[in-house]
């Protein structure tokens, strides 16, 4: 440990602080505190494990670079790294779905695994139900659908709101209609022939 | 609970089915992040931290002058056919700009919410470092005649760094998104702009590494193709407004420039200090961070782009290069 004390314990504002002076155990720190969620996001996006893990590889190394640059967070009155971590993957997200030409996937098809786990032993029904979900999202504006995976991820109001740019006291009204927008896109994918 | 309040949480545990049902190993995940950057080697010593934040830092300066010069030559006066005929852009000397870090923080962050000028196709992605043996088999690998600093002696190391090529097809309503967002005058982009073609080929290069003091990087200038017939001038007046220049002066400094071989080079003004130098008979520029962490120089010669860092001083670099061969 740096300093011969507990980087776990420290706030993301102070781990940065520690990363710009080039302590590296910060920067591991954060990379564990914020994995999961930025794998987790990018897997509800893309739907395949290696995709989201090379893109969750791509997400981080932006971060590091972005904490190389002494005083960039601070300059831009940005010290929510976990915000500007799930908007960066969320761009990345869509990038890598647009860039490799694969929105016909996210729209209109099963998504395939193919690592095989833990999607191998996955009945049809719930591949069915799921390509059904990811094609609804994925006619949503790309706020909507992020606040909604977000706050399905488990994140509060407060966090939705810095992520996605918005007024927390908006965010409530903001996922209501998002809700109301996906379910009237699911209806008419499940209606559709 | 109310029925608003209902139907999101139905709606949330529909979303629920996309969840991953296992997360890979964070430990994992990190050795493989290690593997593929840097921060396998802690830059503990404040000077070595310095020079790997310039090295970033003029390495990036490089890159983000490429991406504006793709952005630049983007910005065609008529719509791109595959017929077309395409003017060739090739780097024949270097305009450094002083970009404020409220600037260049503003631009990172409109990259980072992934506004862009159209869609960028990566057809072969550069960057991917091999290292030689000696300066024979570089030459031979990039087709390049690789030159030495004799003053040096032998590089410890030597390595070819891959080429790759790009395309942009432009979407005038992005960049006019972008230009607003970045505080420029989004209607000096013409309508006629919307879909056109631009092609970058960056071509491999060879960098030499004497220790941790000095770096030679040196590669064919990139190729920018695009189609013929571009206000070039109105558009780098467009790139200099959005690199937060003045709008008067924007007008001024685009007059002047040769807008068919100028490389822009934004350069972080409170960071990095530069200044034009005769560099192996040619003129450059040398760069100086403000923390006095190092310095480089960066010059074109017979269509072959050099940048030689260091940790020491640019007056070191300057004698240094005198041995060029």
């Amino acid at each position: 440990m740096s300093n011969g004390d507990d980087v776990a314990a420290l706030t993301d504002s102070l781990l940065l602080e520690r990363i710009q002076q080039g302590d590296t155990d910060s920067f591991e720190t954060l990379f564990h505190r914020h994995y999961d969620r930025v794998y987790g996001l990018l897997y509800r996006l893309v739907g395949t494990r290696a995709e989201a893990e090379d893109l969750a590889q791509e997400v981080f190394v932006k971060l590091y670079r972005h904490t190389s640059r002494k005083g960039l967070f601070s300059l831009r009155k940005e010290n929510n790294i976990g915000a500007w971590l799930y908007r960066v993957a969320t761009n990345a997200g869509y990038d890598a779905l647009k860039t490799r030409k694969r929105r016909w996937q996210r729209d209109t098809l099963l998504v395939p695994d193919p690592d095989g786990a833990p999607g191998a032993e996955q009945t049809a029904a719930q591949k069915e139900e799921q390509a059904l979900v990811r094609s609804a999202l994925g006619k949503l504006p790309q706020r909507q659908a992020q606040l909604l995976i977000l706050r399905q991820m488990g994140l509060s109001y407060a966090e939705c709101a810095a992520a996605c740019d918005v007024a927390p006291g908006s965010v409530g009204t903001l996922l209501s209609r998002a809700a109301a927008a996906f379910r009237k896109e699911y209806e008419k994918l499940v209606d559709s022939p | 609970m109310t029925q608003e309040d209902k139907e999101l949480q139905e709606t949330l545990d529909q979303l629920s089915v996309l969840a991953p049902t296992e997360t890979p190993s964070k430990s994992a995940a990190f050795a493989r992040f290690q593997a593929t950057s840097d921060i396998r080697h802690p830059t503990s010593n404040t000077q070595n931290g310095s020079l790997t934040m310039f090295r970033k830092r003029t390495f990036a300066i490089g890159l983000t002058a490429v991406l504006f010069i793709t952005v630049l030559f983007s910005f065609p006066a008529v719509r791109a056919a595959a017929s077309d005929f395409l003017g060739l852009f090739r780097v024949q000397k270097f305009a450094p700009i002083s970009i404020s870090p409220e600037q260049m923080a503003t631009l990172n962050q409109l990259a980072d919410e992934g506004m862009a000028p159209g869609e960028l196709e990566i057809i072969h992605e550069p960057g991917a470092i091999t290292p030689v043996g000696s300066l024979k088999e570089a030459s031979s690998q990039t087709g390049m005649a690789v030159r030495a600093i004799t003053e040096l002696g032998d590089p410890d190391e030597i390595a070819v760094v891959d080429g790759g090529d790009g395309r942009l097809k432009i979407d005038l309503k992005a960049s006019r998104a972008l230009m607003e967002a970045a505080g420029a005058d989004p209607t000096l982009l013409p309508d006629n702009i919307d879909g056109a073609n631009v092609h970058v080929t960056v071509f491999p290069g060879v960098q030499q590494s004497w220790g941790e003091k000095f770096t030679l990087t040196q590669a064919p200038s990139p190729w920018v193709e695009y189609p013929e017939n571009i206000d070039a001038q109105t558009l780098g007046e467009a790139v200099l407004q959005v690199l937060g220049t003045e709008p008067r002066e924007a007008r001024r400094i685009a007059k002047n420039i040769d807008w068919t071989g100028t490389l822009l080079m934004p350069i972080p003004g409170e960071m990095v200090t530069y200044h034009e130098v005769t560099i192996d008979g040619v003129s450059g520029v040398a760069l100086e961070p403000l923390d006095g962490s190092g310095g480089a120089l960066m010059w074109q010669k017979d269509d072959i782009i050099y940048l030689f860092q260091t940790e020491g001083s640019t007056a070191e670099l300057l004698k240094l290069v005198a041995s060029i061969n």
